[in-house]
This record gives C-alpha cells, sequence and structure tokens, in this order.
C-alpha cells in the first residue's frame, strides 16, 4: 500500500527517536508510571516533538488512544475560543477505559498572541483534574511565564548529520532506494536536519528514480523552491519599488510562503546581486534588523516592503 | 459678533498662516508695478482678515471690493479704475483688495476677470486677489498674472488655541475637551468656529452646533502628508478621518510608492512605517495602547519628513490592493488550501508546514489514487493534482 513517508516511517517506539535521549528518558518513566505533569517540548521543526506526543499517547492508552487523545494546532485553530471549545468537549466526557487521564496536544503554541495564552492557562487549571496538555513550540521565549511554571519543559536538540543519515539509510532500506554518498551531504544542507523535510523530498526524489544522488536532491528541491526572488531583488535595485512589490507578493500567495521564508530567500540572495559589496553588508544588516522586527511587528509583507525599499537606493 | 470683535488687528495676532504674512507684507512694502497676489484658501481661513491686519499695521487704507458688489466692466472701472492710476497727495497709502473672486460669474460679471487682469497691469497699488479655488478655469487668465499664495486650511489645534484665547478674553470657563471638540467641528473655518463659541457661550447645547463639514477623507490626508513637510499640518493629519490606523497603514503602503520618487525617500518612509508596525505587534501582544500615539507620529511626522524636498503636482492615490489580492488568492488557492489541511490533519501538523514542506514534494505522489484516498482527497482534488 502507498503512504506518505513521513507517516510510515515516523518513529513508533521511545527508542527509536533520534538525537534526544535525555527527554526520551525521563518522558518515557512518566509513561511507565501512568502519570505525568503538563509537558511542553519546544524546539526546531521536525526533530521529533509531535512524534513523541504520539507515542506517549499510544504508550499511555493502547488501543484506546485514538479516543483519550486530542490533536490541535494553535496556527490551524482559528482563535483560542475554537481551542476552548474544543478542548471543553473533549475533557468533559469520561476516559475511555480505566485512565486516571486524557491528553491534549496543542502544537505551534508560540502562535498565540499573548492574551490567548492566558486564556489558555485557565482552561490548563480548569480541566487539570482529567487532562494533561503536552504544549509544542519553537521557541518557549514565546510562551508567556505562567504556563512554562506550570509544565515540565524539554528543549529538543538539532537533529546532526549522523541522525539524518541513519534516517535517510532506515528509509532507503524499506524503499530499496540506492542514495549515492554525495546525496547525504545534500539532503542534510538542504533540510537542515528537519526530519520531515528528509522524509517528503526523499519520497519526492523516488517518484523519479531510485537511484539517488545530489542532483537529483538539488533538483527537486529548487523546483519545490520559488526561484524569483534574484529576478525581484534585482528589479528592486533598478529602482522600479512597485514592480518588484507586486511580484513579491503574487509570489508569496502563489507558494503560500512565509514572511520568514522570503527573508531566508533574500539573505542568501543578497550576495548573488550586481552591486558593491559594501551596499551588500548594509543590505544583509537591514536583512537582519527586518527579521528581527517581522517578529515583533504584526504585517510581515509591510517589514519586507520596507527591506525591499533599502534595495532602491 | 464675536468674529468680529475678534479679527486680528495685526500680524501678530493672526494665528498659523506664518509665512503667508511675511510674504504679503514683503509684497505690500516692496511693491513693483504689474504684479498681484492672489490668496487662495478654503472659506473662513483668515484670508480677508490678513490683509485687514496688514492693512492696519502698515497704516494702508483699503479699498475693498467684494462679492457683494456687481462686477462687471463698467463698475470695476468707475470704482476702482481711477483710484488705482493715480498716487493721492495727501491721503495714505492704498491696497486695493478683491474679495472672493470665484464669485465671479458668467452674466453680472461678464469682462470682470479681464478687466482686472487689465488692471493688475496698471495698478499703482498692490492689489490682493481671495478666492477658495484657483483651479477653476473662469480664473485662468487671471491667476497667470499673479502669485499664488496658499492660506493653509489651519489644523484643529491651532483652531483651538484661537477659541481658548477668546474664551479666555471673555472670561468663559470652557473644558479643554470641548474646545477640542469645537475645533474638529469647524473643521478648519475660524469663523464657524468663533460663532459655534459664542451661540455655545449664550446657552445652546453642543450637541446642536453643526458640524461644517463632513469628516475629512484619507485623501486629504494623505496628501498633508506626502506632499508637504509641515509638521504642524501633519501631526493632526489623521484626526479627522473616520479611518482606523491599520487601514491607514495600508494606504499609506500603497500609495507611498506613487508620490516618494526618490529612492531614500522612499526606504525612509518605509522605515518608518515598519516602525509603526512594530509598536502595532507590541500593542496587539501587551494591549498596551499608549504606543498608538508612537505609530500616529511614525505615520504623520515620520512619513512626511522622510522627504528631502516636497512633492509637487497631482498624484492619483488609490486604495490597498493588498487585500483584493490576498482575498483572490484564497479563492484561486481555496482548492490547495483544503488539501494541505488534509494533508496536515494525516501528517500530524499545520497547514502552514504542509504548503512550506510537504505539499510541494508530495503533490506529484499524491497524483496515486491509492495515496490521495488514504489522506482523504476526493476526486475533484486528485483532478486538481493531475493538472
Amino acid at each position: 500500500m502507498m503512504e506518505i513517508w513521513t507517516e510510515k516511517y515516523r518513529p513508533k517506539e521511545f527508542e527509536d527517536i533520534a538525537g534526544q535521549e535525555d527527554i526520551i528518558k525521563r518522558v518515557s518513566s512518566f509513561v511507565k508510571s501512568k502519570n505525568m505533569p503538563h509537558l511542553m517540548f519546544s524546539g526546531p521543526a521536525g526533530v521529533g516533538k509531535t512524534t513523541l506526543s504520539l507515542i506517549v499517547a499510544k504508550k499511555l492508552f493502547g488501543e484506546e488512544w485514538n479516543s483519550n487523545f486530542l490533536e490541535l494546532n494553535a496556527s490551524d485553530e482559528r482563535g483560542i475560543d475554537v481551542v476552548r471549545n474544543k478542548v471543553k468537549d473533549f475533557a468533559r466526557t469520561k476516559t475511555m477505559g480505566n485512565y486516571p487521564f486524557k491528553v491534549i496536544y496543542l502544537d505551534e503554541c508560540d502562535s498565540l498572541t499573548k492574551e490567548a495564552q492566558q486564556a489558555l492557562r485557565r482552561t490548563m487549571e480548569n480541566y487539570v483534574n482529567s487532562c494533561r496538555f503536552i504544549l509544542s513550540c519553537n521557541y518557549s521565549s514565546k510562551i508567556i511565564d505562567p504556563i512554562q511554571s506550570r509544565c515540565a519543559i524539554f528543549r529538543f536538540k538539532p537533529l546532526e548529520k549522523k541522525h539524518i543519515v541513519k534516517q535517510v539509510e532506515n528509509i532507503a532500506k524499506g524503499e530499496g532506494l540506492t542514495i549515492n554518498s554525495d546525496a547525504y551531504d545534500a539532503i542534510y544542507a538542504v533540510t537542515e536536519g528537519d526530519a520531515r523535510r528528509v522524509a517528503n523530498i526523499l519520497q519526492d526524489c523516488a517518484s523519479m528514480t531510485k537511484d539517488i544522488s545530489a542532483e537529483t536532491i538539488y533538483e527537486k528541491v529548487a523546483a519545490a523552491r520559488p526561484q524569483e526572488v534574484n529576478k525581484i531583488l534585482t528589479i528592486a535595485v533598478s529602482g522600479d519599488f512597485i514592480k518588484s512589490r507586486d511580484m513579491l507578493l503574487d509570489m508569496m500567495l502563489r507558494y503560500g510562503l512565509s514572511g520568514l521564508d522570503v527573508i531566508k530567500q533574500i539573505h542568501k540572495e543578497i550576495w548573488n546581486l550586481k552591486i558593491e559589496d559594501s551596499k551588500k553588508v548594509k543590505l544583509l544588516d537591514k536583512c537582519g534588523e527586518i527579521e528581527f522586527r517581522m517578529v515583533e511587528g504584526s504585517d510581515e509583507f509591510l517589514q519586507l516592503e520596507a527591506l525591499l525599499a533599502n534595495f532602491t537606493i | 459678533m464675536w468674529s468680529e470683535k475678534y479679527k486680528p488687528k495685526n500680524s501678530g495676532e493672526i494665528f498659523g498662516a506664518g509665512q503667508v504674512v511675511e510674504r504679503l507684507k514683503d509684497f505690500i512694502v516692496k511693491y513693483k508695478k504689474g504684479t498681484a497676489i492672489m490668496l487662495c484658501g478654503k472659506s473662513g481661513v483668515g484670508k480677508t482678515c490678513l490683509v485687514h491686519a496688514l492693512a492696519k499695521e502698515l497704516g494702508l487704507e483699503i479699498l475693498e471690493i467684494n462679492a457683494s458688489d456687481v462686477r462687471n466692466k463698467e463698475q470695476i472701472n468707475s470704482v476702482v479704475g481711477n483710484s488705482m492710476r493715480q498716487m493721492s497727495l495727501f491721503s495714505k497709502g492704498k491696497v486695493i483688495l478683491v474679495d472672493e473672486i470665484d464669485g465671479l460669474s458668467g452674466m453680472e460679471d461678464r469682462g470682470g476677470a479681464s478687466e482686472l487682469a487689465g488692471l493688475i497691469k496698471g495698478s499703482c497699488f498692490p492689489m490682493i486677489l481671495t478666492a477658495n479655488d484657483p483651479y477653476q478655469t473662469k480664473l485662468k487668465d487671471l491667476k497667470s498674472k499673479c502669485e499664488i499664495l496658499e492660506v493653509k486650511t489651519p489644523s484643529y489645534l491651532t483652531v483651538k488655541n484661537l477659541l481658548k484665547h477668546v474664551s479666555d478674553k471673555e472670561g468663559l470657563r470652557i473644558s479643554d475637551d470641548l474646545l477640542k471638540d469645537l475645533a474638529l467641528r469647524a473643521d478648519g473655518d475660524f469663523r464657524t468656529a468663533i460663532i459655534s463659541l459664542q451661540s455655545l457661550a449664550a446657552g445652546a447645547e453642543i450637541s446642536n452646533i453643526d458640524q461644517k463639514e463632513t469628516r475629512g477623507n484619507i485623501m486629504d490626508s494623505l496628501r498633508l502628508v506626502l506632499k508637504g513637510k509641515n509638521t504642524e499640518n501633519v501631526l493632526g493629519a489623521y484626526d479627522n478621518i473616520d479611518m482606523d490606523y491599520g487601514d491607514v497603514m495600508l494606504w499609506l503602503e500603497e500609495n507611498i510608492p506613487k508620490e516618494y520618487k526618490n529612492a531614500e525617500d522612499l526606504a525612509q518612509a518605509f522605515e518608518m512605517l515598519s516602525r509603526a508596525d512594530v509598536f502595532n505587534g507590541r500593542i496587539s501582544r501587551w494591549q498596551y495602547w499608549r504606543f498608538l500615539a508612537y505609530i500616529y507620529d511614525y505615520l504623520g511626522a515620520g512619513v512626511a519628513l522622510a522627504k528631502k524636498e516636497k512633492y509637487q503636482g497631482f498624484t492619483a492615490y488609490g486604495p490597498s490592493r493588498r487585500i483584493l489580492k490576498l482575498w483572490q488568492a484564497k479563492m484561486r488557492h481555496a482548492k490547495r488550501d483544503s488539501i494541505a489541511l488534509k494533508i496536515a490533519s494525516y501528517t500530524h501538523c499545520s497547514k502552514k508546514r504542509v504548503l512550506q514542506d510537504s505539499y510541494p514534494y508530495l503533490k506529484n505522489a499524491l497524483t496515486n489514487s491509492d495515496l490521495a484516498l488514504e489522506v482523504g482527497l476526493d476526486q475533484d482534488e486528485i483532478n486538481f493534482l493531475k493538472q
């Protein structure tokens, strides 16, 4: 049967999760004792936060894990009220089987505003007798203190190259792929240690060939990523601000890119522009400042425009 | 009538319009034959007052013709003509004031405008014309003979200062908020403001005092901020419009590039918007609304002073196209987004992450029906991916 490889090769046992040994040890002991506090998993994308939560649920509830585990994504559920109502409905019903509590997994908590987090904190208190929360985020600094102090916090480390190599080998074995030696470096470089992207890119490559080289990887990644950034910047440098910002917006909408995706690419492209090096350095500096403001501000596109305007000088 | 009682008696008593006063004084004192000044501005901003105050200060007589006089060629000639061409030996100097020349209309004033144009050439005395709207075609010829001086519409703060001055003189005790309210309602018209104040003092209810005009529109605010560099005007630029600051930011974002053709001006103006947005983010995160004051500073003075030179000429401002594009994209990408949402729930992550990290790589694989059905896609969605 065809499957999506992120799911097919998602680790099923604690010891299959790579690179987070200390965390696994402590979390698995909670599960063994059938008791746990609220947990907070923080760390970059694709290092195993969701995977570990799923394993916790399956180990705690066995066959009945699906009815005792609620998975929510703070960035998809519109507003904290939706989250609250879903939590309320879920927490009100009795646990299936004889378990002391249910588990609610709330992903991407750092996309919640401070007020939403305050509301979440109340919700956590209200249902503390019947529910445990596992909160996941990229940056724990974006989570308000009262929530952090109610959770046992686990900081996931970025995956190292050896972990990615192991994951690639595992998939290659399962799917009968041959991986050229230079392909490992390529995969690690383009995924930046994100295991979800590793599985997705390999699946895309395999649809073309079973023999995977660095070129295959780069070709697939290039096809998936917008190529317009250089052109947009060049138009800005030539002085046509209005045209370049219109193209930027169109590109972002077409590919569904976030401001952060775009600024990462702009950062890379600055060196490829035909302008003086001293100007490149100024633009890099501005790039960093705007990325910082994007985190602080509220309108990502406006911030990108402010950056783009600097290219026209 | 307080509006008469508190007319300025010399140029020092004039509220706002400092530069115009200086230029006008200069023109009268160093008058050269063949020149004239056309004072332009909305009604009630003090055009006529200004001339009267200056004449009084300089000890000059005023020869005034205004809209209530019939102004055809003959009359103009008989009233003004002679006295204009002769310096009198004994009398003091004179200023000729032709008030509200946009009142010159077809029938009654036939020939009036061209006669005036002719008089300007030969006049021994400084001639000052006033008009509400200098851009009317019937004034075209006259305009080319005159120096145009614009009397700016005063900000509500200037109007409020005047009201404060008058109410102090009259010994009224009126709260600051009420004065502000009156000033806002007057919409830059000193006369209306003072009349309202007098009616209020006579016992009228504030709610019965009409607002002079409907509130200003965003175009006027944009013009103030993007064309000029006058901080006094710019500080209150968004006070009179019914629009929340988020929308103001979108209007600026759309229209700054149309006006600021100098690259450094453009970058600096967007720097100001960027800073404003940072404070906007802080407000929404911490609900600390005092930051709003800074946002308005950035959007007003910040953007206005981003330019080195004033921008002239007409620019067609328009509403933001971004919101429309977002909406169109949402419609266009509805299918893609619904597919992404299904992949998201199947692979335990958010739609956003799927669009970045999964969808571009899996869209080929998902044309396989087995896999697509496993993920929960319907036939429509599979067809969409096959395109």
